[in-house]
């Protein structure tokens, strides 16, 4: 029994919690009520005019040429942008995260990071089983309090409908994402259902969210864009928020589950808005998520619900075919397109090197044919500087931390450009700085993920100076692996040689140059 | 009725979201669907499926007549089984790719061979590992759990044997005799720690009473997993992007100088990796004891699912198979060994250590201040170490700091804590790092605001608990000291690498021994010895024909 004085203690401490709640919510409303107001309009009007002009109908056609032209200077101005200061991490690490609105990329960065919008590959795979369970699992506990649940839900379908259609625009390339209706319309009637039955079903979907997508992207966008002053305080909201309702989920769980949750919850976040949405910085929040999803829904097997009932149904399916697409996927050869290299599951030169029938020098030499040789032209003049661009011969170069200029995303090469007026003084600036080499992986443009394709660039700028110095005679091809053709003249038969330029038979992944 | 309709609302919007974040999965990775289309390996699944079969069907027929058989189930013939299915999966891919008919002997036997060094290598840092870890724990009067002592003294050993590399590559000590000669001499002094670790993972029967069918599949095929994964790091050079070009070759240059490596972040993992180099000579070593990360970090979770989550054997077995067989973990345990699973393992023992913690605490409420004083020492090393490992460890000092409060103050300090934590990444340009800062207009502003709000919340906390509001005041400025600890001779490096600068990238990078980047300097060295000669010529010959002229 409760005796009145504790009654009220005990009521007002609730009240006092309640008052603390609102406070806090008021508090971080108002505030970015406040930075909202004081945003930089010069930042998003722009995008703000687009949407506008692209609603008028009567005066489309005009708007379209205004909006191209608008486009194309913007192009031009973030390619210029890009190609000086910072473009290196720009293509380099905030391609994991993308190049959307910036309250959308990072809204979008869970579904982007499970359906590897941004980029693609296993090394950024992380599986379903999170975005796929972990809102369920919220819910839940809500089973019996229709206003948490509908908020989550809410949430859900709302960070949803932001992630499916900028991904269809990122993955299609469709520049403004209020475009994305229209181009989902054409993809379902290009395409009839049972020859794509789970794309087309998907994208009905997608369809569907555009409804959703459109009012929330008008209300953002006035006050938002490329850059702006909203997305650290909504993402601070939504933390409090979220981490209110992560209380409530938690309240009957023993202390040291909510203190490992309160844990993950903080790491969380902070990956969230430091990491730039690289996976592996955020591993801890794997390994601890597939268990607390375990745990969760293993626990609904023997409860009388029947909701949750369903949910271990769903779990047992849909992690019976995790397992089965991961075991699969593990024996095959990740990178195969034909039936025949289907059988690749291990390297044969690494088999060769297990079963003991290579020794390293083979290896090496399967792997990076005729590299050995440039290597020891490099090995024997310690003193030679080595300039490169991507590649991992490095490696083999002895003491090549203090010989070897790293310059993967060409930034220094662009700099070089700026001042060089030609390439024959740039070869020269090498050599006069004790460059003697030049490594180059001949794949440099492939990671290029950015609107403005910077280092596509850059990179076929180099490619230029390679190309204009090898014909001057001012670089010798030490090796590589690409594979050209070249047709005499008497002959009618192509010859087959490594080179870097020509008509390329095979791409190759590198090539070493001896500056002369 | 209302609460009926919503319930059939939540019903429907469950199914909605599973079956669609399932299907477009789908559609988004059809490397599944080619994977199963071109799938080859049909004959191995089979053998390997009668293999585990066979494995299974024993088990069960040992647990359910009491025979003896469960007693041979121990960590060396699990380690026999991986052999056989590594030897099967190389005989059937030779079959198929070398036009090998029948497996060739002495091929198997060189590979037996080979792995069984690889292992047995790899066994011998653990054991060394862990023996110096136990002496460090009981040294220092550090009680836990049965279940959770192995890893958390396998972390305190690595932690303490980087240490000890480091002091050794301040002087350019590091040759394999003198390494080697330490490691034994650890595991004889400390015998006692040792011996029981080796009859205990080797020799003595694993625990299978409570494993059911599902546990028994679901270990078989980590196995399978791990084998297979063993098997393909075992190669003379490392094959991912950043293993070759940065971890690997750090590693490579430590044993090339024998000592540290100028500049470079912290690189703790790589430092215990460079072992594989320094005592073995071999990359592949390098990269096992890469790959131990997440091997040590399964082990880890497996703690974390039952004794934390108390979870069924079964369902723990199979979350760390469903972990393990995420394809970006996957990457990093055989194609791009890097020292993340190094640093997952080291953050998970952080967290063992938070679970054990409070549930010491629970058990013997009495000696709550002494016992979380000694934990949070130990989990301010282990957050420094972290760090050291990459700095991304540094999400994890915030989160553990936010804890401590939430521990004692709740939820008005937890959100103190975080408001705290967004002052500080702004203020110190945390998000410029990945130059995210740019897009983020007035950060300042907001920065100020938040500090204002942290310290308001923190106010409001020590006059709301003014008696609980000192023992996570103390706890966290004892976890900021430990944390810094293991990282100051890191950074006492890089201020003398960088010649005495105090800002944030000096000390936390150092200065490597790369070539200058300055367009400058490259311009004024090619007018020294391009452009100004051929100016002078050019003047030179002007004048000549000027002179002839005249």
């Amino acid at each position: 029994m409760i005796n009145g004085s504790t009654y009220h203690i005990f009521i007002f401490k609730k009240l006092k919690i309640n008052y603390l709640h609102w406070l806090i919510l008021a508090f971080c409303l108002s505030l970015a009520l406040n930075v909202n107001a004081q945003s930089n309009p010069a930042s998003s009007p722009p995008i703000a005019q687009n949407k506008t002009e692209v609603k008028k109908k009567n005066k489309q056609q005009q708007n379209k040429l205004a909006r191209q032209n608008q486009i194309k200077k913007q192009q031009q101005a973030a390619q210029k942008e890009a190609l000086n200061a910072n473009s290196p991490i720009r293509e380099e690490i905030q391609r994991y995260m993308g190049y959307e609105t910036l309250p959308e990329r990072y809204l979008s960065l869970p579904y982007d990071l499970t359906m590897n919008t941004n980029v693609n590959g296993g090394f950024v795979d992380i599986g379903y089983l999170l975005l796929m369970f972990a809102p369920v699992i919220l819910l839940l506990g809500f089973v019996r309090k229709p206003l948490y649940g509908v908020l989550i839900m809410v949430v859900s379908l709302v960070v949803l409908s932001i992630s499916t259609t900028t991904s269809f625009g990122i993955k299609r390339g469709i520049k403004s994402p209020m475009n994305v209706d229209e181009n989902v319309d054409n993809y379902i009637e290009a395409i009839p259902f049972w020859d794509l039955p789970v794309s087309v079903a998907c994208a009905h979907v997608y369809r569907k969210l555009c409804y959703i997508y459109e009012p929330v992207h008008q209300l953002v966008i006035p006050y938002s864009g490329k850059s702006d002053a909203i997305t650290y305080p909504l993402l601070s909201l939504l933390f409090v928020v979220g981490f209110f309702l992560l209380q409530k989920r938690l309240q009957h769980h023993e202390k040291t589950t909510a203190a490992i949750v309160n844990f993950l919850y903080m790491f969380t976040f902070v990956w969230w808005i430091l990491a730039s949405g690289i996976v592996w910085y955020g591993y801890l929040i794997l390994a601890l998520g597939f268990a607390l999803v375990v745990a969760a829904v293993s626990k609904y097997r023997n409860d009388s619900s029947r909701l949750k009932k369903v949910v271990f149904g769903l779990f047992v399916f849909t992690t019976l075919s995790w397992v089965a697409m991961g075991y699969v996927y593990r024996i095959s050869n990740h990178h195969f397109v034909t039936e025949d290299s289907a059988r690749l599951m291990f390297d044969i030169p690494s088999v060769k090197y297990q079963t003991g029938e290579f020794d390293k020098g083979d290896v090496i030499n399967n792997l990076l044919p005729g590299v050995e040789k440039a290597l020891d032209d490099i090995n024997n003049n310690p003193d030679a500087l080595v300039y490169r661009i991507g590649t991992f011969i490095p490696y083999f170069i002895r003491e090549n931390d203090r010989r070897v200029l790293q310059d993967n995303q060409l930034g220094f090469f662009h700099q070089l450009t700026q001042k060089f007026k030609d390439p024959s003084s740039i070869t020269e600036a090498l050599k006069a700085s004790g460059y003697r080499y030049i490594l180059v992986d001949l794949n440099t443009a492939s990671i290029d993920k950015t609107p403005e394709k910077s280092l596509t660039m850059k990179f076929s700028s180099f490619l230029g100076y390679l190309s204009w110095n090898e014909t001057n005679r001012d670089l010798e091809l030490l090796a590589t692996n690409r594979v050209i053709t070249l047709t005499p003249p008497d002959s009618p038969n192509p010859l087959y040689t490594h080179g870097v330029f020509g008509n390329v038979y095979k791409a190759g992944t590198f090539a070493v140059y001896k500056i002369k | 009725m209302w609460n009926n309709i919503y319930k059939v609302i939540v019903g429907v919007f469950i199914v909605f979201w599973v079956s669609f974040v399932f299907l477009d999965y789908w559609q988004n990775h059809l490397q599944y669907i080619i994977a199963f289309h071109f799938f080859q390996y049909l004959d191995l699944t089979i053998i390997l499926t009668l293999l585990g079969a066979g494995v299974t069907g024993a088990l069960m027929y040992a647990k359910k007549s009491q025979s003896n058989l469960g007693m041979w189930v121990n960590g060396l013939t699990v380690f026999l089984l991986g052999l056989l299915i590594i030897l099967w999966s190389v005989y059937m891919f030779q079959r198929k790719v070398m036009n090998v008919d029948f497996p060739v002997p002495m091929d198997m036997l060189r590979l037996s061979v080979k792995m069984f060094l690889m292992a047995f290598y790899t066994y011998f840092i653990v054991v060394s590992c862990h023996a110096l870890g136990m002496y460090m724990l009981r040294t220092f009067r550090f009680e836990m759990t049965e279940a959770a002592r192995p890893i958390v003294a396998i972390a305190t050993g690595i932690m303490t044997w980087v240490a000890v590399m480091f002091v050794l590559g301040i002087f350019s000590l590091l040759y394999w005799y003198v390494l080697l000669g330490l490691m034994l001499v650890a595991i004889l002094i400390t015998g006692k720690e040792a011996f029981p670790f080796i009859w205990k993972t080797l020799f003595a029967p694993l625990d299978i009473d409570r494993v059911n069918a599902l546990g028994i599949s679901s270990f078989y095929i980590l196995l399978i997993v791990v084998s297979l994964n063993f098997l393909q790091i075992t190669i003379p050079i490392p094959r991912g992007w950043d293993s070759v070009s940065l971890y690997l070759n750090v590693c490579s240059l430590i044993n090339d100088y024998a000592g540290l490596v100028q500049g470079h972040q912290p690189y703790n993992w790589s430092l215990f990796m460079s072992l594989g180099f320094i005592i073995f000579d071999k990359a592949e070593m390098a990269l096992s004891l890469s790959f131990l990360g997440g091997v040590l970090s399964l082990f880890a979770l497996f703690y974390l699912c039952k004794d934390w989550l108390k979870m069924n054997v079964n369902y723990a077995l199979l979350c760390v198979l469903m972990f393990y067989l995420i394809p970006s973990i996957a990457h990093q345990s055989y194609l791009d060994l890097k020292v993340d699973l190094g640093l997952l393992f080291i953050l998970l023992t952080i967290v063992v250590l938070l679970v054990e913690w409070q549930q010491r605490v629970k058990a013997i409420p009495e000696n709550t201040v002494s016992l979380s004083r000694t934990y949070i020492i130990l989990i301010g090393l282990f957050s420094g170490f972290a760090f050291g490992v990459k700095l991304t460890a540094l999400m994890a000092f915030f989160a553990v700091a936010a804890v401590i409060w939430w521990i004692y103050n709740g939820k008005t300090a937890f959100l103190a804590t975080f408001f705290m934590t967004m002052f500080v990444v702004l203020f110190l340009k945390l998000d410029d790092t990945p130059m995210l800062r740019q897009f983020h207009l007035q950060a300042e502003r907001f920065m100020w605001i938040m500090l204002a709000l942290g310290l308001g919340f923190f106010v409001w906390t020590a006059i709301r608990e003014r008696e609980k509001f000192l023992p996570p005041l103390k706890l966290s400025l004892l976890y900021t000291f430990f944390f810094i600890l293991p990282i100051a001779p890191w950074f006492t490096k890089n201020y003398i690498e960088t010649g005495g600068e105090l800002s944030t990238r000096a000390l936390t990078y150092g200065k490597t021994r790369t070539p200058a980047t300055s367009v400058r300097i490259f311009h004024k060295k090619w007018e020294q010895q391009y452009d100004k000669p051929r100016k002078r010529k050019q003047r030179q010959q002007q004048r000549q024909q000027e002179q002839k002229k005249k």
